[in-house]
């Protein structure tokens, strides 16, 4: 009389296990919902029982009682509706298997029967295995995301009868499974390439530094100077995402439904560009129930903010503490989540509000300082490299010649990614030049007296802030990484010096 | 299993429909089961209070078009589930499933259309909103036609290889369904509507002088260019 289906919810990007319990009682027939149901999760009832009757099945009669525990946290959604229904069919006596211990299930049902997609079920299946599950039970639509967790077996069903008769063992159905090489192989032909961009060698230069090392880049030109065209093809220069980065970025985009039905993974860089309207719930996350804001779905990826300055400044205050940490923790009535969002910060702004280079603006020089002083200290330090786009030259705009590709750029920043990945072996929190700590700094970006001599100059000289020391070793490392020289030399650490404009308040 | 039986199909009927988020509209299928039971409605979907009224409407509609509000549970559900729905136009379908699920409409054609609109009490059809969307995602979904509000019907015709068919009210939108009267689709004719807004009441000749001015709007006017003009 009573039954235990095994199914699962997602809270933040992690799901955790829902037991559905079902007791078919005595009683007046009544079915009572426990487990802090929301307003989806309540209508299953009614999904439920008109599902199974046009399965073919009968609703109980008598007191059922379902319980969906653990009981003190909020259930969403309408991903319950299956476990529901075998829950009752176990109960009624009307499924008679020994096989629900060894699956999850989730799924969404219509009144025939059939079974819809829902949202969040990469990260179901991820914890479906780490429990040590046999399988899971999915919609077929949701089947090619669920696959790419290997070691588990993913069954797609297609209605609830089937459902039924899978776990009695009356009919067979095969495990979806997905092709990981096919998967990742589909996606190298970019549409956009740096070769489309004239002139500007020295951004282009900047960017595929920062692409190396993951580092936040600032660009600084008038309109007109491919500011953005430039940022748009920084993805076309990254190294392929991995694997582990594809699922956790998967992950994500899965709960917030953005997956394509049929889709298994994200295997593309994302690329986010919010507009400078943007809320600190917008970029963050948040909502009632917290869910993942742009930060998050920017993650492994690049967030591009065009603009820069004229972001609510509360609103990029916000962002100092996950461009720090690599993750977000957000706090609402109903909860606390953390998502991460270990992205790539590229931003863009005029020199003047006026969009004139400083010496031409007719701002003044009051306005100007204001217009900058919206990038609060705090923020401009956590961004490693300030690259000026100058304006681009006649003779570049009208040149024929193409510059070099982005598959070239990109060969070079592979190979530099791969020393760092080697150096940061064993330390899993760092992946790349940018997310040093003072440790590292000691240990690897250790300079010969010269270098100290001309670094010490450099920051005295042009009136370098502290806070570029840390950031100019960070870029000077990258650089070296790229040519693959084992140490810091004087030639990388001056060229990483260009790239602190304005700490060198050069306008001001 | 149990000695589940099967319960015959005719109770459940499903029909097709659209709402609009942004500006793309996204397919909603209307489900309608008339079960056994005491008599109950219950609207399922996450639906907003416009959406909660069409219970009402839907019946009182149904009884003025001449119709039997079936007695016994009848659940509705409108989805996918977890998306909030909004307005008035899932009156129709909601209607039509009725007459489906209760054995009062006998038509094969609810899969090929999909199906927009507001109900008044004695039946007739009301205008509503997003229908051009709803038109173009009907097309994309390869649905042979739309039905759709009289009012709307230009709108709709607009989407070119569907069939648009005007609906008046609930009871001519059966009748279409089930093959018993015929409603031309409603055509636009494109060029003629382009045609129309040429007769525009204002000219340039009104303008004396100026002849830099205008050529400057005339280039801009050629390329798409912004322009300030600073007089």
């Amino acid at each position: 009389m009573l039954a235990k289906v095994c199914s699962a919810a997602v809270n933040g990007i992690e799901a955790y296990p829902v037991e559905v319990e079902v007791n078919a009682g005595y009683g007046d027939t009544l079915v009572i919902l426990l487990g802090l149901p929301d307003a989806a999760v309540k209508e299953s009832r009614d999904r439920v029982s008109t599902a199974l009757t046009n399965s073919g099945f009968k609703f109980p009669m008598g007191r059922t009682t379902i319980n969906l525990a653990p009981a003190d946290v909020k259930k969403e959604g309408p991903s319950f509706d299956l476990p529901i229904a075998l829950g009752i069919l176990a109960a009624s006596e009307q499924l008679e298997t020994d096989q629900l211990e060894n699956f999850v299930i989730v799924g969404e049902l219509a009144l025939s029967g059939a079974i819809r997609s829902c949202r969040g079920i990469l990260p179901i299946a991820l914890n479906a295995r780490a429990s040590g599950k046999t399988g899971i039970l999915v919609p077929e639509e949701n089947a090619a995301e669920a696959a790419v967790v290997q070691g588990l077996q993913v069954i797609p069903v297609p209605n609830l009868r089937a459902a039924a008769q899978f776990l009695e063992g009356e009919i067979k159905i095969a495990p979806a499974r997905v092709d990981l090489v096919q998967i990742f192989a589909q996606n190298h032909s970019d549409d956009l390439d740096f070769a489309e961009v004239k002139g500007q060698e020295s951004v282009k230069r900047a960017l595929e530094i920062a692409a190396a090392g993951f580092h936040n880049v600032l660009l600084i030109g008038v309109p007109g100077t491919g500011k953005s065209m430039l940022a748009k093809r920084l993805p076309s220069i990254l190294p392929p995402l991995t694997l582990d980065e594809a699922l956790e970025t998967t992950k994500i985009h899965s709960i917030v439904g953005l997956l394509a039905p049929g889709q298994a993974l994200v295997t593309r860089r994302p690329f986010r560009t919010p507009h400078h309207t943007a809320s600190d719930a917008g970029l963050l996350g948040g909502n009632i129930n917290p869910t993942p804001g742009e930060i998050s779905l920017a993650h492994h990826g690049i967030l591009f903010l065009d603009e820069l300055p004229e972001f609510k400044r509360s609103v990029l205050e916000t962002m100092r503490q996950p461009l720090e940490d690599g993750r977000v923790t957000i706090s609402r009535a109903a909860g606390t989540m953390t998502f991460p969002a270990q992205f790539m910060l590229v931003a863009a702004m005029n020199p003047t509000p006026d969009g004139k280079m400083p010496g031409e603006s007719r701002s003044s020089p009051r306005e100007i300082q204001n217009y900058l002083g919206r990038i609060s200290g705090p923020l401009l330090d956590r961004i490693d490299l300030h690259v000026e786009a100058p304006p681009v030259k006649f003779r570049e705009m009208t040149s024929s010649g193409t510059g070099e590709t982005s598959a070239q750029i990109r060969d070079r920043v592979v190979a530099a990614r791969q020393i760092q990945l080697a150096r940061f072996k064993g330390k899993p929190k760092i992946t790349c030049n940018a997310r040093m700590g003072p440790k590292e700094l000691k240990a690897f970006c250790e300079l010969d007296e010269p270098t100290k001599e001309l670094l010490k100059m450099a920051m005295t000289d042009l009136n370098l802030s502290a806070r570029a020391y840390d950031r100019i070793l960070k870029v000077a490392r990258t650089i070296a990484d790229l040519v693959a020289a084992e140490t810091i030399t004087a030639e990388h650490i001056s060229e990483a010096i260009q790239y602190r404009s304005l700490d060198r308040q050069l306008w001001t | 299993m149990g000695a589940g039986f099967l319960v015959s199909s005719f109770m459940l009927a499903k029909v097709c429909s659209a709402a609009v988020n942004g500006i793309e509209a996204y397919p909603v299928e209307v489900e309608v089961n008339a079960g056994w039971g005491d008599t109950l409605v219950v609207l399922l979907g996450l639906p907003d209070a416009a959406v909660k009224e069409s219970r009402d409407r839907v019946s009182t509609a149904l009884t003025n078009s001449g119709y039997n509000f079936p007695l016994g549970r009848t659940t509705i559900n409108l989805a996918p589930a977890d998306v909030k729905k909004e307005g008035p136009s899932f009156d129709l379908p909601i209607a039509l499933g009725i007459l489906a699920a209760s054995e009062q409409l006998d038509a094969d054609q609810l899969d090929n259309f999909v199906i927009v609109g507001e109900l008044a009490l004695t039946g007739a059809i009301r205008s509503c909103r997003g229908v051009l969307p709803i038109a173009l995602c009907a097309r994309a979904a390869g649905k042979t036609g739309v039905l759709v509000p009289v009012e709307n019907a230009a709108e709709a015709a607009v989407v070119e290889g569907l069939q648009v068919i005007p609906v008046p009210n609930l009871r001519a939108a059966a009748q279409f369904l089930e093959g018993e009267i015929k409603i031309a689709p409603a055509r636009v004719n494109l060029a003629e509507l382009f045609a129309q807004d040429q007769g525009d009441d204002l000219d340039f000749a009104e303008v004396k002088g100026q002849e830099n001015v205008k050529r400057a709007l005339e280039i801009a006017a050629a390329g798409g260019h912004n322009v300030l003009l600073l007089l």
